[in-house]
């Protein structure tokens, strides 16, 4: 079904044709039609085997899936290596290496793509999808190289930059950035990432982030996808063996949550946004034969200094505090204090007040993280934190710290640790995902 | 186990001054405070080791940049070479003052618009003087002594910041631009001294000049010497502390048919 839509998008405005090939040219058009009706609601692909499925257990066949690469396209350049081609109103365009890079920029409302072999001015009501005609064509955006379709779709004020293709090649270029897959003895943990990593993806395919666009983002938000940028042999081999398994709940894919490092300690007493994860009180201690299994981490303990300064501008943006009263506490000089008001069951900090001279500032959730980024604006590893003062530099803030990330579900460190120690990767998955079951969907 | 939690207490801060020595920019762990913090779990450290709360004074930029000064802010003197509404004219003084590298050269706008262009910081006027004296041998004349808010070496190099008056060249004017230090030998000596002496007589004979150089100690009880300068041998009678002290003598020195005798300035340190 796919392919011959895709030809029929090639060549979408034959000049003439014979009586005998009538009744194929009205089948075309009734086609057409049907296609026309997809632009309007500006979808770069509604073939029904892209369609999100609701149920997805209930699929035979490999999914595809819409990655948001870019969520605003200012200026990209792009270029091809393969042999692409661009279906427009007027025209169609090929693209190989030879074309060169594009630039990619926002020409008032339209998007123009151009260098000196190409110029394109192309307005919001018309579909721009960049489609392969050869299965290992790939395309380069903003030095990052991916495989499959390439759209990019007016929506709202923005143009978004999507990428779809087969869910086990976006599963080669997830593993690879969301694991280490170097070494011969994370075999196992490159498995149980390649399964969690698919159930997350299904999850997102039955419950999509912008469901008229795409399905996923490509970034930390859900996961790490960048293309073909690095293909290990461990990751192929990791997605290749574990075609189509995922974790399923009562049949359905769990939203199966992960994170570098727990630091020794799990956390699962409340609910992420937009999860049926029920909020409990129990606490997963990662401990294993007396061993904490992400011990190999190199966030598995942590230090970091944080100036007055540094936390002062992360809270006025945090809490959108005067620009004239910090500028005054900056000149002037301030006293800041910091208290851990309250503590997740895990140990993780819940609520964080930040005092500045008489004004408090109460952070909780992710700001917490924010609040404390560097000066670089790297958020602090994780919640799992104390203060204290150096005695050498008691200008500065001393955290000392544990594990990396949100600490729900799998800690991927802590599966290192497990592969390292000789589990296989369904150990590794049970004791992570204690509730879940293995399910072979395709 | 308060004894417990007091030596755990007291491990942690001794690894904490470990890595804060070894590791200013605070990038890594020291092996042995990873390997403290590794063994035990971390629920455990907060417990034993969080504080209720955790108070930083940030002394603020403004005290910052006091402190980051390699002076302080004193009363003392200064030579002025210019004051005039044109930034042009202010420049080009500035800029033949600091070719000369006599002292550090300001270039200041007071509130009202008036450019000037001041050089030195001197503690005592004598200091001023002996500049001034320097700059109008090197073809600047016009220049005065102004009493100005003045920039005095810290002592030890110390950075303290706090406390330190405010710099009064903020309040009457805006400091426009700063040149580099000026090398410290240059710097006019704190000790400086000037007095007055009589040159009698010039000689390229150093036997001449010595036996006259005799003459005059024993007939006066002034001090008397010798200078060379260049081939010329020059004998200098007395060191008196003002012209009017010297002109007094050369009156008796007259009397005594040395009329072709005059004073001179002499500055020593």
């Amino acid at each position: 079904m796919k392919n011959a839509s895709l030809k029929r998008q090639i060549y979408p405005q034959p000049k003439s044709y014979g009586p005998s090939v009538r009744g194929m040219l009205m089948s075309c058009l009734i086609f057409l039609v049907w296609s026309c009706g997809s632009t309007v609601k500006k979808t770069p692909s509604t073939q029904p085997g892209t369609t999100p499925s609701t149920t997805p257990a209930a699929s035979t066949t490999e999914p595809q899936i819409r990655a948001c690469l870019i969520d605003n396209v200012t200026r990209s350049g792009l270029s091809f290596d393969g042999n692409y081609v661009l279906v427009l109103e007027e025209a169609q365009y090929r693209f190989d290496s030879s074309i060169g890079t594009l630039s990619v920029f926002r020409s008032g409302k339209n998007l123009v793509f151009r260098n000196d072999r190409r110029y394109l001015d192309i307005a919001p009501d018309q579909l721009i999808v960049f489609r392969p005609l050869t299965k290992n064509s790939e395309f380069t955006l903003d030095n990052v190289s991916y495989r499959g379709e390439l759209s990019f779709v007016f929506d709202g004020d923005q143009v978004l930059a999507v990428n779809e293709l087969g869910l086990e090649r976006y599963l080669q270029g997830v593993v690879p950035f969301e694991i280490p897959t170097h070494q011969k003895g994370y075999t196992e943990a490159a498995f149980a990432q390649a399964v969690a990593a698919r159930t997350y993806a299904m999850h997102r395919l039955a419950n999509p982030v912008n469901a008229g666009v795409y399905d996923i983002r490509a970034d930390t938000r859900d996961q790490v996808y960048r293309g073909v940028q690095r293909l290990t042999d461990l990751a192929q081999r990791a997605v290749n063996s574990t075609r189509g398994m995922i974790l399923t709940e009562r049949g359905q894919p769990s939203p199966t949550y992960y994170h570098s490092t727990c630091g020794g300690i799990l956390e699962s007493d409340a609910m992420l946004p937009g999860s049926a994860v029920p909020a409990t009180a129990a606490v997963a201690h990662d401990l294993d034969k007396d061993e904490y299994n992400c011990r190999v981490s190199p966030f598995y303990r942590w230090v970091e200094f944080r100036d007055a300064e540094t936390i002062l501008v992360n809270l006025q943006r945090e809490f959108d505090i005067d620009s004239l009263r910090v500028e005054g506490w900056m000149n002037d000089g301030f006293t800041m204090s910091i208290e851990v008001l309250d503590r997740k069951p895990s140990s993780r900090a819940k609520t964080v007040r930040f005092r500045v001279e008489e004004q408090s500032f109460l952070a909780d959730g992710s700001r917490i993280r924010r609040s404390l980024a560097d000066e670089r604006g790297k958020l602090l590893p994780s919640d799992l934190f104390f203060i204290n003062l150096s005695p050498e530099n008691p200008d500065k803030f001393y955290i000392v710290g544990a594990g990396n990330g949100h600490g729900r579900g799998m800690c991927q460190w802590g599966a290192i640790g497990m592969s390292l120690a000789g589990r296989q990767y369904q150990s590794i998955l049970g004791f992570y995902y204690p509730d879940l079951t293995l399910a072979q969907m395709y | 186990m308060f004894i417990k939690k007091l030596s755990l207490r007291f491990i942690l801060m001794a690894l904490l001054g470990v890595v804060c020595f070894s590791h200013p920019a605070f990038a890594q762990m020291s092996p042995e405070l990873k390997e403290f913090l590794s063994s035990k779990s971390f629920p455990e450290l907060i417990r034993t080791f969080e504080k209720d709360k955790v108070t930083v004074r940030a002394i603020g930029k403004r005290a910052e940049t006091i402190a980051a000064r390699d002076y302080t802010i004193g009363k003392g003197y200064r030579c002025q070479a210019f004051a005039g509404s044109q930034r042009e004219n202010a420049e080009k003084v500035a800029a033949d003052l600091r070719a000369l590298n006599l002292g550090q050269v300001y270039m200041m706008q007071t509130p009202e618009g008036l450019y000037k262009v001041q050089i030195g910081d001197f503690s005592s006027r004598v200091e001023a003087e002996y500049l001034m004296q320097k700059l109008r041998y090197a073809n600047i004349p016009g220049v005065w002594i102004v009493e100005s808010d003045i920039h005095e070496p810290k002592v030890g190099g110390g950075v303290t910041g706090t406390g330190e008056p405010a710099p009064a060249i903020n309040n009457t004017a805006n400091a426009i631009q700063q040149p580099e230090p000026e090398p410290v030998e240059l710097r006019p000596r704190p000790e400086i001294n000037i007095h007055y002496s009589i040159q009698v007589f010039a000689t390229r004979s150093h036997e001449k000049a010595l036996e006259l150089q005799k003459k005059f100690e024993t007939e006066t009880n002034q001090p008397t010497r010798i200078v060379k300068q260049e081939s010329i041998w020059k004998v200098m009678v007395g060191q008196f502390k003002s012209r009017e002290e010297a002109e007094e003598y050369i009156n008796t020195l007259a009397k005594r048919k040395f009329q072709d005798a005059w004073i001179t300035q002499v500055v020593s340190s």
